[in-house]
This record gives structure tokens, sequence and C-alpha cells, in this order.
């Protein structure tokens, strides 16, 4: 039953060019499949395919067709496309081309006369794999879009931070004006230097808002970069967060390094990891809360190494850190996704590796990535 | 508004401040000593409770979201030796737990950002 509802999502094109066996078959198929198109040539196949090659799941053909025949269609879908799945129906004289029809990676056969059953039992096997291929890919997608609404929601958290204090302290100067004139004290003096702090306070926050609008916008290319203004632009963004919280930032090592990938993407996975540590400072209470970012060049890779002193991540649960879903933080906090989508653009999106070492003492996330 | 007897009546209060931003704190420096007798001045909670141990202090205008010692945590610890301290809260739009808690113990209190009125209307709510 459960098989049956699986070729429900299957399309099917199928060749054939003796139309009573196609009638039955399509007759049969069109409920139990999502689609089911005829073709009555190989000529008329290859055009078909040709222009709904992305609706096509497993194709069904003949061999022994006029204009076309269903090697030849086979041959030229095949330059197309190494994987999309083909069944070959057979008769007895074509056993002499078996041995083409496997170079030509044909993923299953039918002897004639072909039966319901026969057809059906093949089309499950091998439309499964392709089903549950999307299926994890579909969840991928899922995960992927959900972790982007998360770095935005910590990303407007990080604004609202980064604002709050200086509209504050605008608040403050604001009060000093106002109190002053109120008891006859206000000078030249304290006007000129209000104005000189105030716009001290603007000019930040109006940084702080062009810094985050650049480091939301995705590198669409490849493109160079060197390591060092990644993370001035980074240590410009977090140093306020981490400087209310006591947390001693450092950035040492061969900064001047060259990297060719995607920076931003490097910049969402060093703001997760500097973001989880900063967190687990705070959460254990540790005074002198630091975290220290290494730069090294260990042969043709670089290697950034991110370590705190917030007590290190417990045994039982460090294999599941880049698990989907996995947080040790409050549901407000954490969605369990940073740390994932981190390993996913280290190791996808710039063929590197992100690995973790921990102690009582602290953590160490080391991000491998090769300079070429 | 502060009318003339609440500024002559608040005019003999000391008056302790605390925040963890240092420029706030500057500049309250220069303001508060215009409205009150004494003003004292913390960067953290648990500098607050000493300043308190050490003066007598009539009022409290705190932070709440600070390192080390949070300022509800301050205030429950102030509050256990000088009962009749009259608290005023500074928070943030996100602190709503904090407010709840500010609530239940009888403190008045600003979001953020400070203005004078909303510091003259937090003072006439309270006296």
């Amino acid at each position: 039953m459960q098989e049956l509802n699986l070729l429900k999502h299957a399309n099917i094109l199928f060749v054939e060019d003796d139309k009573q066996i196609a009638s039955i078959i399509i007759e049969k198929f069109k409920n139990i499949c999502n689609n089911i198109d005829y073709c009555e040539d190989g000529k008329l196949g290859l055009n078909f395919y040709k222009q709904n090659h992305k609706k096509i799941d497993i194709i069904i053909t003949d061999i022994r067709m006029p204009k076309l025949n269903g090697i030849e269609m086979v041959r030229s879908i095949r330059e197309q496309d190494v994987d999309i799945p083909i069944i070959m129906i057979t008769a007895f004289e074509d056993q002499k081309i078996l041995k083409e029809l496997i170079n030509l990676r044909v993923d299953g056969f039918l002897a004639k006369p072909i039966t319901i059953d026969e057809l059906y039992n093949i089309l499950i096997k091998v439309f499964k794999p392709i089903y549950y291929h999307r299926q994890l890919l579909e969840k991928d997608i899922l995960i992927f879009q959900q972790s982007k609404q998360a770095a935005i929601g910590e990303m407007i958290e990080n604004i609202a931070h980064q604002w709050r204090q200086p509209l504050n302290t605008i608040g403050a100067l604001m009060m000093k004006l106002e109190l002053n004139n109120e008891h006859d004290k206000l000078t030249q003096e304290i006007i000129s230097q209000t104005i000189n702090d105030t716009n001290q306070v603007v000019e930040h926050m109006s940084k702080t808002i062009d810094d985050f609008r650049d480091f939301f916008i995705p590198n669409k290319e490849k493109d160079f970069f060197v390591i060092q203004n990644t993370m001035n632009s980074l240590s410009y963004l977090m140093v306020n967060h981490l400087e209310d919280y006591n947390i001693k930032f450092i950035i040492t090592g061969d900064t001047n390094i060259k990297l060719y990938g995607y920076e931003n993407e490097l910049k969402q996975v060093l703001l997760n990891i500097i973001g989880n540590a900063k967190d687990a400072i705070r959460n254990n209470d540790i005074e002198n809360g630091f975290i220290e970012v290494n730069i090294e060049k260990s042969g043709d890779n670089i290697v950034l190494s991110i370590k705190d002193n917030a007590g290190g991540i417990p045994q039982e649960i460090i294999s599941k850190i880049f698990e989907p879903y996995f947080t040790t933080k409050f549901k407000s906090q954490g969605t369990g996704l940073g740390l994932y989508i981190s390993n996913v653009i280290i190791v996808k999106n710039m063929n590197g590796m992100l690995s973790v070492s921990s102690d009582n003492y602290g953590t160490i996330f080391k991000i491998t990535l090769p300079i070429n | 508004m502060l009318s003339k007897d609440i500024k002559n009546l608040i005019n003999n209060w000391n008056v302790l401040f605390v925040d963890d931003e240092k420029f706030v704190v500057d500049t309250m420096r220069s303001i508060l000593p215009m409205l009150f007798k004494n003003s004292h001045f913390a960067y953290n909670g648990i500098d607050g409770v000493n300043i308190c141990k050490e003066n007598k202090i009539d009022l409290l205008i705190t932070d709440l979201s600070m390192p080390k010692m949070n300022g509800i945590d301050m205030i429950k610890q102030i509050k256990s030796f000088h009962k009749d301290i009259k608290v005023i809260c500074i928070s943030g739009h996100n602190e709503q737990e904090y407010l709840k808690e500010a609530k239940e113990l009888n403190a008045s209190f600003i979001i953020k950002p400070i203005s004078s009125a909303a510091l003259y209307n937090a003072i006439n709510e309270i006296i």
C-alpha cells in the first residue's frame, strides 16, 4: 500500500509503437502514477524528452520502433542525462544487444510479453531511491530556509542590541541640555560638547547599520578576500556586544592570508561560533572571559581556530552539536541550526572542514580551508 | 514636569545611579547633581549594593540588564537591609520578564531611551 503511494509521485514517459499494448498500460498506470506521457516512436519520444526533461522521472521504452529505434533514442538521452532511470522492454531477439544496453546504463529490462505486475515491480524498484533522495533534498531545503530565518532573527537582535545603547545615550545627552537649561546653566561650552557627543553616537549608529546591511547581502560569486579585512569587519560588529559582557576578543596569527571563496558565508560561520562562545561565557558566569581567533597557514590550507575559556562542551553532547535542531539553549535563544549550517557552509560550499575539541577549560573550533 | 514641592523634596535626597554603560553614567554625573542633594554612581550591581550599605540612599535609579549581578538581584539584596528605598528601573523593550519582577518589587520604571520627561514621570509615580 505504501509502495503504491510512492508511485503517486512518479512522472513517467512511455515510448511504444504498439498502440494496443500502450493503451492497456496507460489505462492501468494513469491512476497509480502522478502522470504518464505517451509517445509512439523514438523520434517523438526524444523530442518530448528534450522539451520536458525536468518533469520526467523515469523513461520506459520499447526497442524496435519506426523512425528512431529505442537504442538510438536512449543514446541521445544519455548524452544529456546520464542519471535518468530508463527501463527497456526487450524481445527474445534483442538478447544480442543486451551488452550494448548495459553500456548505455539502462536501469531495468522487461521481457516481452510484459505483464502489469512485472512493470509495476520494476517501477517501484527504480523509483524508490529517487523518491527517498528527493525527500532528503526537500528536508535540506527546509532546514536551510529555517536557518536563514534564524540568522536574520539573530542579526535583528544584534542590531537592536547595538542600537539600544546609543539611543539611550542620546536620550541622556538631551536630558543634559534640558536640565542645564532649566537650571540656567546652559553654557556655550555644554552645548558644543553635547553636539559633539551626539554626532559621535549618531555616526556610530549609522556605521552599524551599514555594516549589517553589507553583511547580509550574500556573495553570489566566489572572490578573493584577505582574512584580515574579514576579521576587522567581524570584530567591529561584535566588539560592543562582547564588551558589554566583559569578554576580551583577540585576533592572532597570520592575518594577511588571501583566500578564495564566499567571504560573507565565512563571516556567518565565525559570527555563529563566536556568538555561541559569548553565550557560553555568559551562561557559565566566567569572570575573565575571552575569545581568541588564531589564523595559521598549514601546508596548502588555512586554519582558523576559535578558542574560548567558557568551560567546555560536555563530552556526552559534543558528538551531537553539528546535528540539525540540536540545541542546549532555551527555545527563545537557540534554533539548533547554527552549527549545522556552519558545517554545511564550510564542507559543501568551501570544500573545508569544521572540527571541535573541548575540555573543562574551554572549546576550540577549527575551520580548515584550502587556500586556492 | 516636577512641581516646586517635589523639586524641593528630592533636593534633599541621596540618589544612586547604576548602569554598566560608562558614557551614560558620565552624562548622568553632570545631570543628577542638579536635582538631588548627593549623587552616587556605580557600574555594576555589586558596587551598587556596597554603596547602599555605606550611605543612606533615598532613591535608586538602575539599569536592569548588567553583567555580574543584574538589576533585579541587586534591588532584592538592597531591599533586604533597606526596605524603604525608592526604586526606578531603566530597561529595554525586550526585557518583559524583568519588568514583571520590577513591578513586584514596587519599582517604577522607564523604558529606554531615557528622557527627562520619563524620569519626571517615574519620580512623580514613586512619591
